[in-house]
């Protein structure tokens, strides 16, 4: 079994909102997704859950000595460093995520003051690092789709070897012309807001988002109800760098690993936050692993009709989200879904669903390079 | 844990603990890996269709796992940690001229897949059926002191028996591959 660690604060901005703003809208099904007719990231128009002009004014306000993702990411981790006010005095370290980080510096056309050596993701998150005075160098994982719990993991892998007391999760990804041409070419873009495990679904649709989460190796006094990490897994598929294994052989070892961690069985689960990109093989062996685990009947969903796929910061945003609703033991509708198309049943979330005394939340994700991982939370009281 | 082999790769030479096993005039990545993939006679094609960072990767854990008598069958208990600087940075570069010198035609989805530095992993792990593990981790640095002891991590699991860590950077005209293979020590 893991030492379990505490997630004591967090912030998340994405196409929702800033902070609570994403659970209100979340709660309430309200989607992020809009028809994107920017032609700086598109020349055909695309479904895209951007941030909103509010939101994206307020950023680019902050400070200029950043870009806007950075920003973004500065702002989710003084957010969740309030929340943890002991941290002045104790051992931390950032762990920072993203796929693309700051792309758009490579632009020729890119007249900024920002130095293009901060595309770099060790550099980028280095400026974060310092911005924060942290004294130790941060860590910087980049595992494609599943970097946002990767990174929960490796954090939590860290703070029970002992070299931390604290750990700040933090990253995030934005929409560019980069990605959304490269997912073009690959033919994996809905042509609508993406419909997660629908018998029509088409692909996913690409969205952006920043996340932080401090996690500690104790939970610290005066904290009621806490939600900490019991276990996690990760896990390759080792047959294809940019599809999905048919038999979900490495999402099914994400998950079996991530339950011996936790010492729980299949049944111990409430319920499941799962990838449901809405493209059509990782939906199929979504449901083809979780049939094989044994956990076809408990509640399911996908968020990615909120604010769509958010890359590095997915499995941040998708593990916060269900935390706090695991707290108020509801599993969030899966937006954009209507008639189920898979081949084995799951038991999808069609509207919000009340969940019987939760404990324990089960959050998958898989990505290119034959990724997949699981993590599994766990209400606590003291 | 204990140590089983290490190899690098730098240009023009490929060492096997520490001694030179292969050495070319050729020292230019593109040129001397193709020299180094007939060297191993290896017959596996997709390795023409990765970008340079993942050949050179994909070159050194040959060599690892050959030289460090890695038992095949072992993919399941077998883990991998890489660290890089520049990760995919020339497929980042490829990517982008793509869509900047052509904006009417649509993006290489060949050139697009490789522009995640964690693709590399996943390459390596398709050859040897490796399903532990992977986590790519971009430092400023060589920093063997973070991998060598996230390997430690790693091997502390108990279905972990061996992991591949190390460090990798490509860049034109410049590229280093430095590979250990660590096997869970059985005596603690």
């Amino acid at each position: 079994m893991s030492k379990p660690c505490y997630i004591v604060g967090h912030h998340i901005i994405s196409s929702l909102g800033d902070g609570a703003e994403n659970f209100y809208a979340a709660k309430n099904n309200i989607t992020g997704i809009h028809k994107v007719t920017d032609k700086s990231l598109s020349q055909e128009p695309f479904y895209g859950a951007l941030f909103g002009d509010a939101l994206r004014s307020k950023l680019i306000a902050k400070s200029a000595a950043y870009t806007l993702l950075e920003n973004g990411i500065v702002h989710c981790i003084e957010s969740a460093l309030n929340q943890y006010p002991k941290h002045k005095e104790k051992r931390g370290v950032l762990v920072f995520t993203s796929t693309k980080g700051n792309i758009d510096l490579l632009n020729n056309d890119n007249t900024g003051n920002i130095p293009v050596n901060r595309a770099n993701l060790a550099i980028m998150a280095e400026a974060i690092n310092a911005h924060f005075g942290f004294s130790n160098p941060p860590v910087v994982i980049s595992n494609a789709c599943i970097s946002g719990v990767s990174a929960l993991l490796t954090a939590q892998k860290l703070l029970a070897s002992q070299a931390f007391d604290f750990a700040v999760v933090a990253g995030g990804d934005l929409v560019s012309k980069f990605v959304v041409s490269g997912f073009q070419s690959l033919m994996a873009i809905s042509e609508t807001p993406c419909k997660p495990y629908d018998k029509s679904r088409s692909g996913m649709t690409p969205g952006e988002g920043c996340a932080a989460a401090i996690l500690t190796r104790e939970l610290p006094k005066g904290n009621k109800t806490a939600i900490r990490i019991i276990g996690g897994g990760q896990t390759n598929d080792a047959n294809h760098i940019s599809g999905p294994s048919r038999t979900g052989e490495g999402l099914v070892k994400a998950v079996s690993k991530a339950l011996a961690k936790a010492g729980c069985a299949a049944r111990d689960i409430d319920f499941i936050n799962a990838h449901g990109t809405a493209t059509v093989f990782n939906d199929e062996m979504e449901a083809i692993a979780f049939n094989r685990l044994g956990l076809s009947t408990t509640p399911l969903n996908s968020l990615k009709g909120y604010y769509g796929h958010t890359f590095a910061a997915a499995g941040l945003i998708e593990t916060i989200i269900s935390a706090e609703f695991l707290k108020q033991g509801i599993a969030l509708k899966t937006l954009g879904l209507e008639e189920p198309g898979i081949s084995k049943p799951l038991n999808l979330t069609m509207e919000n669903k009340e969940v019987d005394s939760p404990k324990r939340v089960l959050k998958t994700i898989s990505g290119f390079g034959g990724t997949n991982a699981a993590i599994i939370l766990e209400t606590v009281e003291s | 844990m204990k140590t089983l082999c290490e190899i690098s790769i730098t240009p023009g030479k490929l060492e096997v603990n520490h001694a030179a096993v292969f050495q070319s005039k050729e020292t230019l990545g593109p040129a001397f890996f193709k020299e180094l993939y007939l060297e191993m006679n290896l017959n596996y094609p997709k390795f023409y269709k990765m970008d340079e960072i993942s050949k050179l990767f994909f070159l050194g854990v040959e060599q690892l796992l050959k030289s460090g008598k890695w038992p095949s069958r072992d993919g399941n208990t077998t883990a991998i940690v890489a660290g890089t600087t520049d990760g995919c940075l020339e497929s980042d570069k490829r990517h982008l001229a793509n869509i900047t010198n052509h904006p009417n035609l649509p993006a290489s989805p060949a050139t697009f897949v490789y522009t995640l530095p964690n693709i590399m992993l996943g390459e390596v792990c398709i050859r040897h059926r490796i399903t532990g593990e992977n986590t790519c981790v971009i430092t400023q640095n060589n920093d063997s002191d973070f991998i060598n002891h996230y390997a430690e991590i790693l091997l502390t699991d108990e279905g972990t028996e061996f992991c591949i860590a190390g460090y990798v950077n490509y860049l034109p005209g410049n590229y280093i591959c430095l590979l250990t293979l660590f096997a869970r020590d059985l005596d603690l």
